[in-house]
């Protein structure tokens, strides 16, 4: 069943990121085809490697300690809780401080590395809540 | 009002490892020492996992302490 799981969450990733690109071809045509490829190639390596390495640290286990139990469900729960208001706390100061400094527009480019960042940060928050 | 348990005391009276007993349970090692040391509060379900693992009545195994 976890086996399938993995493959389920494989297969949605890879199809949604085709149905992206799809769409992005069907609206901007011009995107060069390497691109649309190169990502493609991206994120199937990139599911390769973490299936790989989740492989690797199933066959090192010596015991049969579950990785996540209820406590570690409370704690990410939790965490994912206190970050929201972090995060939009945090955003509406961003925004009100550019307001102040004279800012009027905000490029898109900008908000994707802001959004891109706050992704990473709640990756690396929720690992390491995982293990506490 | 705190929560105070047994569970290290009847755990090394039974000769049981953390390992052993978070196979059993299927639960972290982490989990186990958070309770042993009353910083974690277990569910209903993992108490009375805990009662029949232990082979004890609840108030041998958890005591609520009054202020």
């Amino acid at each position: 069943m976890k086996k399938w799981g993995t493959i389920m969450i494989a297969v949605t990733i890879i199809g949604g990121m085709g149905i992206g690109f799809f769409l992005v071809n069907l609206f901007l045509p011009d995107l060069p085809v390497g691109t649309i490829y190169a990502g493609i190639g991206g994120s199937i390596a990139g599911i390769g490697i973490v299936m790989g390495i989740g492989k690797m640290r199933q066959r090192r286990k010596k015991n049969n300690v579950p990785e996540v139990d209820e406590r570690t469900w409370m704690n990410i729960k939790n965490f994912y809780a206190i970050s929201l208001y972090f995060v939009l706390i945090g955003s509406m100061l961003l925004v009100c401080i550019l307001f102040t400094i004279g800012m009027k527009t905000i490029e898109v480019g900008a908000l994707a590395i802001y959004l891109l960042l706050i992704f990473m940060l709640l990756a690396v928050g929720t690992t390491v809540v995982r293990r506490r | 009002m705190n929560v105070t348990n047994r569970i290290k005391e009847i755990r090394l009276e039974k000769g049981i490892s953390q390992v052993k007993m978070a196979e059993d349970l299927q639960i972290t090692r982490q989990t186990i020492n958070a309770i042993e040391n009353h910083k974690y509060n277990p569910s209903l379900e993992l108490a009375l996992k805990l009662i029949k693992y232990f082979g004890v009545g609840i108030d041998d195994l958890f005591k609520l302490e009054e202020d």
